[in-house]
């Protein structure tokens, strides 16, 4: 694979694989609960099978972007350390801006108790970047 | 030589690596080794053998006696080692001593006496066999010395199997005494799923019999004695296959919940799985069809869904499998795929020919069922008038008197935390005693909290919106109001104390009513507040999934940062805050009118899936019996007016 990979077609489809399967492996979770509510236990045996199964089609995509971009970073994956770097990011991204700006939006709208939501996944991301910036070895 | 190497092996891996073979080092890996004993005895009494199992529980230790055979003491062939020191020393090797063909045998765990050994500090065995009393002392699994014959046997009986061992500290730290009172619950409990079967507990507090003749109807009874049962008889489905033994017993009550206990061999299964969901297919595709024979007219709407076909039933299900299967690490969910179609049809099939028979019993079901369809419409409409809230800074009004007038009727018995004392006393404690003081408790409920400030105020006044509420809690306050937070309808000024506990979450917009609070009160007048707060920011989001479940009215899962910025943001002073914690019992918190059924479910899961992130920062306990209680955070805040 040389340099032109990605800016294919097929590397964008990997991100969009990646992408969708990690969005269905939550929507079987989500499913197996309401198919246990209604009794239902081979159905929910089948989506929890598919659900277990998503992970590797998720990471299986993953695999062929990881030395060039990771889909949310656009930096490679690379070792501990520069992953936590990584995803550190995207953590500070979510708590300092995303998450304060989605709670602002939902109650301008009038939506209150979403806005509550956001404001508590915002909190949650703080203590993520709190614990990711413990783990750095150049703090 | 080479097979004191196995031995070693065996108990070591054991004991390095004991959550595996007994789910955990907690105090429940600890019962499970007294659990595992106790299966052992019961299998004995299965063969036909045992009649009596005397447990007795010291402070750091028990011993289970049976009267069956006694563990065999004769020398095994190929290994040359006398078959009660394998039982001890070799993992699993106990089913091949017993002898059990086509049995179904009970305990979970399968990991026999060995494991039991291994994870003792010390164990005695004293058996009595055909060929005479013995017995052995094992250390941490290894054996201090020979089997050795004895002339006078400490044994209540002439033969049977008595086993003293004490859990090894170094391997459960946390460790320091057996729980009596599981421990009783337990031997009862299993008693009712053995009849015939004596169990003698005794303990240096307590000492007790349990036996029962009935089996599981007995328990059931135990159960209904704390309801009304619609029927004088309990309904009993039994079915017997090849691989497969299952009963279930039964009767309609006037609750409006359903309590389901099953047991897969002599195990509670409080999780459930396919023999508890196969039954309650079986149960609503009999009341389907039933209801399409009988009252094809009188029924509107779908057909049952599985929770209001169970709605009200008190159920147990004994079920006994072969090779039972489990899932997860509780292994409290049975996994059997190939008994479902058996059971769903068999239940279907005999309750439908039970209510043939007792036409005058299913006509009383199909009015409870009729009765159960209206309400959970009516839920969903005003569920669904909830979303209609949506956009607007104010609150629709009659959601919440609809909500709220249908709770006050069980408010009190609704939560723990309602009527907790000492949390009251915590909210109290803020306000110093002033003769002249007029106070208003703010959607105020059934007055509890404004009531725990009477003493110290001249004058008490309530404030809610619903009826049923103004009502219930002018018994305690001195006058109460009808109206709305958003628009306290009191001038500006009023009050020298304003008080409210967990309300303002269920505010959209809350900033607006704690402004209207600012207002009614004097300068230098005090607000207490009491809320549920998260144990850090770890928590919130987790909270709020369960909290907005139970409650679709929550509009804000207060973080302690964002509710301290709201009060001060509003204006007031002098900000001081107390914290307490409650244990709040979840099966009841959620047994209420707003939460439906499958939100119910799906709270229970979110508890039995929580994460070790959320387990590190808030402590909750799902108990033996599946019960889940959670600590709760509360935070009493008191800010003043500036003067």
């Amino acid at each position: 694979m040389d340099k032109s990979f990605e800016s294919s077609q097929t590397f964008e489809n990997l991100r969009k694989a990646f992408e969708e399967e990690a969005t269905l492996f939550f929507r079987y979770k989500y499913f197996q609960v309401i198919a246990d509510y209604e009794g239902l236990d081979k159905i929910r045996k089948i989506l929890k099978d598919f659900s277990d199964g998503s992970i590797d089609n998720v990471h299986g995509s993953l695999d062929f972007l990881r030395n060039f971009k990771d889909p949310a970073s656009n930096v490679p994956i690379g070792n501990t350390q520069q992953n936590i770097k990584s995803i550190l990011q995207t953590e500070i991204e979510q708590s300092s801006m995303n998450f304060p700006q989605m709670a602002k939006v939902a109650r301008d709208e009038g939506f209150s108790d979403v806005a509550s939501w956001f404001d508590t996944l915002e909190k949650l991301k703080r203590s993520h970047v709190a614990t990711l910036n413990e783990l750095k070895e150049d703090k | 030589m080479s097979n004191d190497i196995i031995v070693l092996t065996e108990v070591e891996a054991v004991r390095t690596n004991p959550s595996m073979y007994i789910g955990s080092v907690s105090n429940d890996g600890v019962h499970h080794l007294l659990y595992e004993l106790i299966h052992n005895s019961i299998d004995e009494a299965i063969q036909g053998t045992a009649t009596v199992i005397i447990i007795t529980v010291g402070d750091d230790f028990c011993t289970v006696e049976d009267n069956g055979r006694g563990i065999s003491t004769e020398l095994h062939e190929q290994l040359q080692l006398p078959n009660l020191e394998l039982v001890l020393t070799r993992l699993h090797s106990g089913s091949k001593f017993k002898k059990i063909k086509n049995q179904f045998t009970t305990g979970l765990h399968g990991v026999g006496l060995s494991c039991v050994n291994a994870l003792s500090s010390s164990l005695l065995i004293e058996v009595g066999n055909p060929l005479g009393f013995f017995t052995q002392k094992y250390q941490e699994g290894i054996a201090l010395g020979k089997l050795t014959p004895l002339k006078i046997s400490t044994l209540k009986h002439s033969t049977g199997t008595k086993i003293t061992f004490y859990p090894d500290k170094k391997i459960f730290k946390d460790f320091t005494s057996f729980d009596l009172n599981r421990i009783f619950d337990f031997a009862e409990e299993i008693s009712f799923l053995n009849p015939n079967l004596k169990f003698i507990v005794n303990s240096t507090k307590r000492n007790e019999i349990y036996e029962s003749i009935e089996g599981i109807s007995g328990l059931l009874n135990q159960y209904l004695q704390r309801t009304q049962s619609l029927f004088a008889e309990n309904i009993k489905i039994e079915i017997k296959a090849e691989n497969l033994y299952f009963e279930g017993v039964f009767n309609w009550t006037s609750e409006n919940e359903n309590l389901i206990k099953s047991y897969v061999n002599g195990v509670n299964t409080f999780l459930g799985g396919t023999h508890v969901n196969a039954f309650r297919n079986g149960i609503r595709k009999a009341l389907n069809n039933l209801i399409a024979e009988f009252f094809p007219s009188k029924w509107e709407g779908d057909h049952l869904d599985i929770e209001e076909a169970v709605d009200g039933m008190f159920v147990i299900i004994n079920a006994k499998l072969l090779s039972p299967h489990f899932e997860g690490q509780t292994k409290s969910r049975l996994t059997n795929f190939e008994i479902v179609d058996l059971v769903e049809t068999e239940v279907s099939a005999q309750l439908t020919q039970y209510f043939k028979t007792h036409s005058k019993y299913f006509l009383i079901v199909f009015e409870r069922l009729q009765s159960l369809r209206n309400t959970r419409v009516n839920a969903k409409r005003v569920a669904e008038r909830i979303l209609l809230q949506y956009g607007i800074r104010n609150i629709n009004e009659e959601v919440y008197k609809k909500q709220f007038g249908e709770r006050s009727k069980t408010w009190h018995s609704s939560a723990v935390w309602i009527t907790d004392e000492e949390l009251l006393k915590a909210h109290a404690a803020h306000f110093d005693k002033n003769d002249e003081a007029i106070a208003l408790d703010v959607c105020c409920g059934s007055g509890v909290v404004g009531a725990s400030f009477k003493h110290k105020v001249k004058k008490i006044i309530g404030l809610d919106l619903t009826p049923e509420m103004v009502a219930l809690s002018k018994t305690r306050l001195d006058e109460v109001h009808q109206g709305n937070v958003y628009n306290i309808p009191f001038p500006a000024n009023s009050f020298d104390l304003v008080c409210t506990r967990e309300v303002l979450h269920l505010l959209p917009y809350p900033e607006n009513p704690v402004a209207e609070i600012f207002r009614v009160l004097k300068p230098g007048g005090q607000f207490v507040v009491g809320q549920i707060l998260p144990f850090s920011e770890v928590d919130g989001a987790w909270m709020y999934r369960i909290f907005k479940k139970k409650q679709p009215l929550i509009y804000n899962m207060f973080q302690e940062e964002d509710f301290k910025k709201m009060l001060l943001g509003g204006g007031f002073v002098e900000m001081q805050m107390t914290e307490m914690n409650v244990w709040e019992n979840i099966d009841v918190w959620i047994n209420s009118y707003e939460t439906t059924f499958q939100h119910r479910h799906e709270i229970r899961e979110i508890y039995l899936t929580a994460s070790d992130e959320i387990k590190k920062v808030h402590p909750f306990k799902i108990l033996p019996n599946g019960e889940i209680h959670d600590l709760w955070r509360w935070c009493i805040f008191s800010v003043r007016k500036p003067l």
